[in-house]
């Protein structure tokens, strides 16, 4: 082995004795006089960190799976964090260890939707930094008077927020009496915010109409869509931006 | 010249970060690489210094880091105008098959590992082009069998890459406590392998067995502003910054501005004196 495996060997074998045991095998390793108090305050201080940011990641969760922390905890226990990986990939990996581990009452099954969601468009976010920053430009240039001047002009496009997900409830637990359940939901993000908000059929089937065409004008679309006339899209588009789910350049 | 003086950012400073003897600040790579977020972490806000602190670059590692981490890294020293980037002289990781700690460990003190993070910290430079480098002495409690002192492992690690000297004068104070060394002579012994330095302030606590916890959670002690200010003699003209850092217990207003006060006056005293 050259001394750069030989090397790896070693990390790994030090890596794999802190994160599997007490500390115990490692401290066979250390300089004279070392006491392996100290190794177990190092692992036990890495995993208290790590606990602490993926409970307050999960915070929300909480209220709808009681005892959380207790999993989380045997999550640390037994999956180690996988190298670089941010609180979000930490945290969309225990969801997937505990929809393995534990069985989730439909109810807990929405909240690790709603969940799952936020991490889809963090991850959005990060892969289409671009997208998402010009969105947010565009959206934050609105003037909230001009929009119904500017979705006239044949000039102004109308653009679909591209840091949207969504999912689906089963149950009406995050509802609040709003809807009958299944209910696809909208996840996005707007201002530095992760936001929900719950559509009708109608405004469902327009929002993925004008995903499907992309970025257009209010003629292209009225003339394309097969959900609605120009005056109903053009209602429609006055509620979206007001929820910063589109933008209008021009407006 | 008088070095750059200023905070480790965090939410809780950003209050005084019209402090006029503040000039400079550092962030934190792992807080300030937050998906959602669209404005600089800066704020805006312009300052004489910016150092960029990461976490996982982890040069001591077997492989060096993944290019996807030093793209975040370098998007954030772009977007908050970074002069720097800097790091901690220890492994968080085993390689890239392995697994994280979570939080960074010493090296083991040997001629390969040696080679292996010289390789990585010239990686980094590469990567980073103009943007100096700093590695940062890390504080310890357990160090694994080697063949040299961390002040040799170190002093070499500076000389053969070039970096710069990511001084955390309370790191020094911990580890000479702890491990029973003297913390002036590892400073004295060090700072001429030193082209650039950056210095971390800090206060801890000692444990009932007397071990000095680095926990950045109180006060800077008497004893490492003097250590600091012997750094600041013997490391005149090097020094670009100078940064205090605080993650629990935080200070009122007062206590946030007396300390950036007291390590600019420490800082224009040794200027004056040279």
């Amino acid at each position: 082995m050259s001394g750069k495996e030989d090397y790896r060997a070693r990390l790994t074998h030090l890596v794999r004795g802190m994160l599997t045991g007490d500390g115990r095998e490692i401290v066979r390793t250390l300089v004279a006089g070392s006491r392996s108090e100290s190794i177990k305050m190092f692992i036990e201080g890495n995993q208290e960190k790590r606990f602490g940011k993926l409970q307050a990641h999960l915070e929300f969760m909480a209220q709808g799976i009681e005892g959380i922390e207790r999993y989380v905890r045997s999550y640390i226990l037994c999956q180690p964090l996988s190298p670089y990986a941010t609180v979000f990939v930490d945290a969309e990996r225990f969801l997937v260890w505990l929809e393995r581990t534990v069985m989730l009452l439909p109810e807990q099954q929405d909240f690790v939707a709603y969940q799952r969601a936020q991490h889809r468009i963090a991850a959005k976010a990060r892969h289409n930094r671009r997208d998402y920053v010009q969105f947010d430009k565009l959206s934050r240039r609105m003037d909230p008077l001009n929009i119904g001047f500017a979705l006239d002009d044949e000039d102004s496009w109308i653009h679909l927020n591209p840091m949207h997900v969504w999912t689906r409830f089963h149950t009406d637990v995050l509802l609040d009496g709003e809807a009958v359940p299944p209910v696809d939901v909208l996840c996005y993000a707007a201002l530095e915010e992760l936001r929900t908000t719950m559509l009708d059929s109608f405004g469902t089937q327009l929002v993925r109409e004008l995903s499907m065409y992309g970025p257009c004008t209010l003629s292209q679309w009225s003339a394309l869509s097969r959900a609605a006339g120009r005056d109903e899209i053009f209602e429609f588009c006055t509620s979206l931006a007001e929820l910063r789910l589109i933008a209008v350049d021009g407006a | 010249m008088t070095p750059a003086i200023g905070l480790a950012l965090r939410e809780e400073n950003r209050v005084v970060l019209d402090e006029p003897a503040l000039s400079a600040v550092e962030v934190t790579f792992e807080r300030a690489n937050d998906d959602l977020r669209i404005e600089n972490y800066v704020g805006g806000m312009d300052f004489d210094y910016v150092s960029v602190h990461a976490l996982k670059l982890s040069p001591a590692s077997a492989d060096p880091p993944k290019t996807d981490y030093l793209d975040a890294v370098r998007r954030v020293a772009d977007e908050n105008g970074a002069d720097s980037i800097s790091d901690h002289l220890g492994f968080t990781r085993d390689g890239d098959d392995g697994v994280e700690l979570g939080h960074f460990s010493v090296p083991p003190f040997t001629s390969v590992a040696l080679d292996v993070t010289c390789e990585n910290i010239e990686i980094i430079q590469n990567y980073f082009g103009e943007r100096h480098f700093f590695i940062e002495n890390i504080a310890y409690l357990f160090q694994f069998d080697g063949e040299m002192s961390e002040a040799e492992f170190l002093n070499a690690v500076l000389a053969r890459t070039g970096c710069g000297w990511l001084l955390d004068v309370t790191n020094v104070y911990a580890n000479a406590l702890n491990h029973r060394y003297d913390a002036y002579e590892f400073i004295r012994s060090v700072m001429p392998s030193a082209g650039r330095v950056q210095i971390h302030l800090a206060g801890g606590f000692f444990e009932e067995d007397g071990i000095y916890i680095d926990s950045h959670s109180h006060p800077i002690p008497k004893e490492v502003w003097e250590l600091y200010e012997f750094a600041l003699m013997i490391g005149r003209g090097k020094v670009d910054a100078v940064f205090i850092e605080r993650d629990q217990n935080f200070p009122d207003e007062s206590g946030w501005r007396g300390e950036v006060r007291k390590a600019r006056d420490l800082a224009e005293r040794q200027s004056v004196t040279s």
